[in-house]
């Protein structure tokens, strides 16, 4: 029977919705399965299928995970099928890592499975997640000294993990060798290709079901349905061209400020976005491999539009350009190490700053915030090595949006992480925690403010080492339309012992004795809106919930409120907010 | 007429293999180049210098239990890893089997070299700041670079990146498995018209070399040496406590007992196979006119080595500049007991010597990495490579 043009736009949507349905389960079965708390508590992976026709590579869905990873995933199915041609068979299973073969830094570890369809590979089930160690010189992958890729880690080019479903036991173990906790990581990496593995039997029960020509034709419309969305709200947007700008606060190696710059052009239904004017290629790890630059682009753009279903037809409307040689474009043998959230979020930055422009009110904080420690040494109550992050001091990232304040957790785009139990660190490592709360005056104001800063301290119950890599304490989230930007980020090694030390670039194997604090401010995303718009209500909460103080609301909003009972004063507080709307300067008007 | 050392044919036609292949300036960097041959089960026959066979023995063993029988004619394994008998990461070993009519092998074939760079924090191998052994290298535990005669991409890749020095790293690799392959072709052409005939004369070859060991420990008192060494650290550093070594010879074999402290963090430390290796190093030294080329020191040695300890130190301990500061103190710690025995030898002289035919002589005492002119040597040859 034929199908009606009518009924193959609902299969279509079906199988569409198939597909974002698998990679969820395909999630769930790395979340279950894994051992790490970076993929089983944070879920610092992302999962997705993809398609390969002669046009090329597609993403066709991806799970609520992390988009840097998951674009990325993309060039690593294409180098997969670029080195590999024909030496592609049933039962092959591959993994990449390396940054310069289609990765992003090299604790990004992607498994692709091929699903072949009438004798070709032509869908792709694929897990990208970031592993708690790759080897190299610095425990936990994050090398603040690393000045050439080789301090990085163990770099891993594309490999059969499986041929022809044959373990390839000696280059998995080359992979899992090279890492300091090998069992647990091992489990991770089971954990991936099980996932994958999973993925596959649903979409071969798919292709069963709905039979290979109808997946096919769906796969066009999928593709070209998001394509058609996005152009038709990029006809809306003003045609121009528009700058944004963000800066790193230094580049790990004494290099001072690194600028990111972003050049949007609207030209009728199509963008396109140029990195020109970037700095050159740094000595410090946050150089970017263009891979990565392209997924943090990527990544801002669906935040504007997060209706849309995310795929590669999303992207269709964009040209980008990257500068060659640069701290967004770099060549090896280049330190990348820190580049997916530092550079990355800059990169991130510079663009929603240049969509500001275009698209106020679609704008606000798609980065990540920039702040984190890794320690390392031997775990007293198990007598194990261990090397352990700590996601809870990254996450304050969210900024205001039109419409919210800032939450307390990631920005929009990085929502599938999640803030990790303290509970489950406690049971792991020898972490005591002390202190993990929102602070006073800190929300970057605005009319929808941002996320408090967090403040954290935790007790080290064994002796560590630390390795800290900090970045906007000089320049933190920005804030948009008129919102303020995040409160910056700061560590306190030792805190209160004669060993005291604060950090607020980065150090590198700091001895932290064994009942000695490290704390950790997590800054908070920026603003959005005139904070003098902000509804006296909203700030009068925020000052009853202890977020902002009598004097904070005076000062950053221009709220007057009665100390002991925190009502506000209306009279007052319109006469405050007169007189700062009198003072304002007038904002130069818009490029 | 004399009978020619039946010594001599095999291990000529080991040396001649290193010779037909170890030219060029990527082996000059790759020196020291060592080679041997091994019985079916994993016993060693002959090498081109005993002082690395205890070592190269426990590779072979490592890379055989990693594979298990899965082997076949025209493979080739390799391994960097301190745990299973390199030096350090720089130190690339390659294992291929040789098989005649059975199933399994019937002799292996190995090779060893230096690599000038695996990764790690400095260039040569010597990173004086690691904290761990991941931090000084790419660890290649076992892997087959050869399947069946075919070149691996994926194998050579993952050395190939994980080297600044890709060119001159594949090179050395691609020669070692050569040389493996050479070997492989002299045991065939020794058997090939009489079975058996490498046995029998390595059988002559061990029998004549115990001959010359038992005559030079004949002149050792039978009484009880200790000497204790200090381990010159090129780091700064808490001090260090001296090695012991206790050495007996009770007319059959030299008892050599080895103590020393607790693993270092320092990257001074000892990898399984290294002390072994450094004693028989340092008694060939002490009496030997030439190279040792059989196992029969092995006979003649009972070396103990508490473990783990600054002499036998495993993952996750540092080794990179083990040999040249732990092993230069237990190299100078026996010769110091076999002269308290009676059997005198120039040390400074004799460790002069054994760096330049054991350990490549590299480093740099005075910053703990990789001499300059090396790694000038290293650079250049890299590049002219990469221009060819």
């Amino acid at each position: 029977m034929t199908m009606t043009a009518k009924s193959d736009l609902i299969t279509a949507e079906i199988i569409r919705n198939y597909f974002e349905t698998v990679c969820g389960e395909i999630s769930k079965v790395v979340e279950n399965t894994s051992i790490s708390p970076i993929f089983s508590e944070t879920h610092d992976y992302s999962v997705g299928i993809f398609f390969a026709d002669e046009r090329g590579v597609s993403l066709l869905a991806r799970a609520q995970s992390v988009p840097v990873h998951i674009f990325a995933a993309l060039t690593s199915v294409e180098t997969v099928l670029d080195i590999y041609k024909d030496d592609i068979h049933e039962g092959d299973l591959f993994f990449a890592s390396d940054p310069y073969y289609g990765g992003s830094h090299i604790p990004d570890w992607t498994v692709v499975n091929p699903i072949f369809v009438e004798g070709k590979p032509r869908f792709f089930t694929s897990v990208r997640g970031h592993v708690n160690d790759v080897g190299g010189c610095a425990p936990g992958g994050y090398n603040t000294l690393a000045r050439e890729i080789w301090h990085e880690g163990f770099r891993v080019p594309p490999v059969k993990l499986r041929d022809r479903g044959e373990l390839v036991s000696d280059v998995w173990n080359l992979i899992l060798c090279n890492t300091r906790t090998k069992d647990d990581i091992t489990g991770d990496l089971n954990a991936m290709v099980g996932g994958c593995i999973v993925g596959e039997q649903r979409l071969r029960e798919l292709l069963t079901k709905y039979g290979v020509a109808a997946v096919v034709r769906s796969v066009d419309y999928i593709l070209d349905y998001s394509e058609n969305r996005l152009r038709s709200e990029i006809a809306k947007w003003p045609d121009g061209i528009y700058r944004g700008r963000s800066i790193l606060d230094h580049d790990f190696a004494g290099g001072g400020e690194v600028p990111v710059e972003a050049t949007v052009t609207v030209t009728g239904s199509s963008l396109k976005i140029d990195l020109t004017g970037s700095h050159p290629q740094v000595a410090g790890f946050v150089n970017s491999v263009a891979t990565n630059t392209i997924s943090n682009i990527y990544s801002s753009l669906v935040a504007l539009c997060p209706d849309i279903p995310i795929n590669s037809g999303y992207f269709r409307p964009v040209t980008i350009e990257l500068p060659e040689n640069s701290v967004v474009n770099c060549r090896p043998p280049a330190p990348v190490g820190h580049s997916t959230v530092c550079i990355g979020s800059d990169i991130m930055e510079a663009v929603m700053k240049a969509f500001e422009q275009v698209v106020p009110a679609l704008v606000g904080s798609a980065n990540i915030d920039l702040v984190n420690v890794r320690v390392f040494g031997t775990n007293s109550r198990t007598g194990r090595f261990f090397v352990a992050s700590d996601m809870t001091a990254t996450a304050m990232s969210a900024g205001g949006a039109n419409g919210t304040d800032g939450w307390g957790g990631y920005a929009a785009p990085f929502c599938a992480l999640k803030l990790p139990s303290l509970e489950m660190y406690e049971q792991q490592y020898p972490y005591l925690y002390i202190q993990v709360e929102y602070t006073t005056d800190t929300a970057a104001p605005g009319k929808f403010r941002g996320a408090p800063a967090l403040h954290y301290r935790r007790r080290m119950l064994d002796p560590v080492r630390a390795i800290v890599y900090n970045q906007g304490w000089r320049h933190p989230m920005q804030g948009y339309n008129g919102g303020r930007a995040g409160a910056g980020n700061y560590f306190i090694l030792n805190e209160g012992s004669p060993e005291q030390l604060i950090v607020t670039e980065a150090c590198y194997d700091v001895k932290i004795g064994k009942g000695n604090v490290i704390f950790v401010q997590s800054g908070g995303g920026g603003g959005w809106g005139d904070p003098l718009e902000r509804a006296p209500a909203l700030v009068a909460e925020d000052v009853h919930n202890g977020y902002v103080s009598v004097d904070g609301a005076r000062r950053d909003y221009g709220v007057a409120l009665d100390p002991q009972t925190l009502g506000v004063d209306e009279a007052a507080t319109r006469a405050l907010r007169a007189s700062r709307l009198g003072a304002k300067p007038v904002s130069a008007p818009v490029a | 007429m004399t009978e020619p050392d039946p010594a001599a044919r095999l291990v000529a036609a080991i040396q001649g293999a290193v010779a037909e292949h170890a030219f060029g300036t990527a082996m000059k960097l790759a020196e020291p180049i060592n080679a041997g041959l091994f019985d079916a089960a994993g016993k060693p026959m002959v090498m081109t210098d005993a002082s690395f066979l205890a070592s190269s023995a426990g590779a072979l063993a490592a890379v055989r239990q990693f594979f298990g029988n899965r082997w076949r004619a025209g493979d080739v394994a390799i391994t960097n890893d301190p745990d299973a008998g390199a030096a350090n990461a720089c130190e690339m070993i390659v294992v291929a089997p040789i098989f005649a009519a059975g199933t399994a092998p019937a002799a292996w074939a190995l090779a060893r070299a230096r690599v000038p760079d695996f990764g790690g924090w400095e260039l040569g191998g010597y990173s004086p700041q690691a904290v761990d052994r991941w931090a000084e290298g790419a660890r290649i535990e076992p892997a087959k670079l050869v399947v069946g005669g075919a070149w691996r991409r994926e194998v050579g890749d993952m050395l190939r990146l994980n080297s600044r020095t890709p060119i001159l790293t594949l090179r050395i690799a691609t020669i070692l498995t050569e040389i493996a392959r050479s070997i492989a072709a002299s045991w065939h052409a020794a058997e090939e018209n009489e079975r058996g005939i490498v046995a029998a004369e390595i059988a002559a070859a061990v029998a004549s070399e115990s001959e010359k060991i038992d005559r030079a420990f004949q002149t050792l008192s039978r009484s009880k040496q200790r000497t204790e060494q200090p381990v010159h650290v090129p780091i700064p550093s808490e001090p260090i406590a001296p090695i012991t070594v206790e050495m007996r010879y009770d007319g059959a074999r030299l008892h050599v007992a080895l103590s020393g402290p607790a693993v270092s963090p320092l990257p001074i430390n000892l990898g399984r196979y290294g002390a072994p290796d450094i004693v028989i190093g340092a008694v060939s030294a002490g009496f030997a006119p030439r190279r040792l080329t059989t196992a029969a020191i092995l006979d003649r040695l009972a070396i103990e080595v508490p473990e783990p300890n600054l002499l036998a130190a495993p993952l996750p301990a540092t080794v990179g500049l083990g040999r040249e500061t732990t092993g230069q103190a237990v190299f100078r710690g026996v010769l110091a007991a076999l002269s308290a025995s009676g059997l005198h030898a120039d040390t400074d002289v004799a460790w002069q010597a054994y760096c330049r035919t054991a350990l490549g002589g590299r480093l740099d005492y005075s910053t703990g990495k990789l001499s300059a002119e090396m790694a000038a040597a290293i650079r250049i040859s890299e590049a002219a490579e990469a221009c060819r």
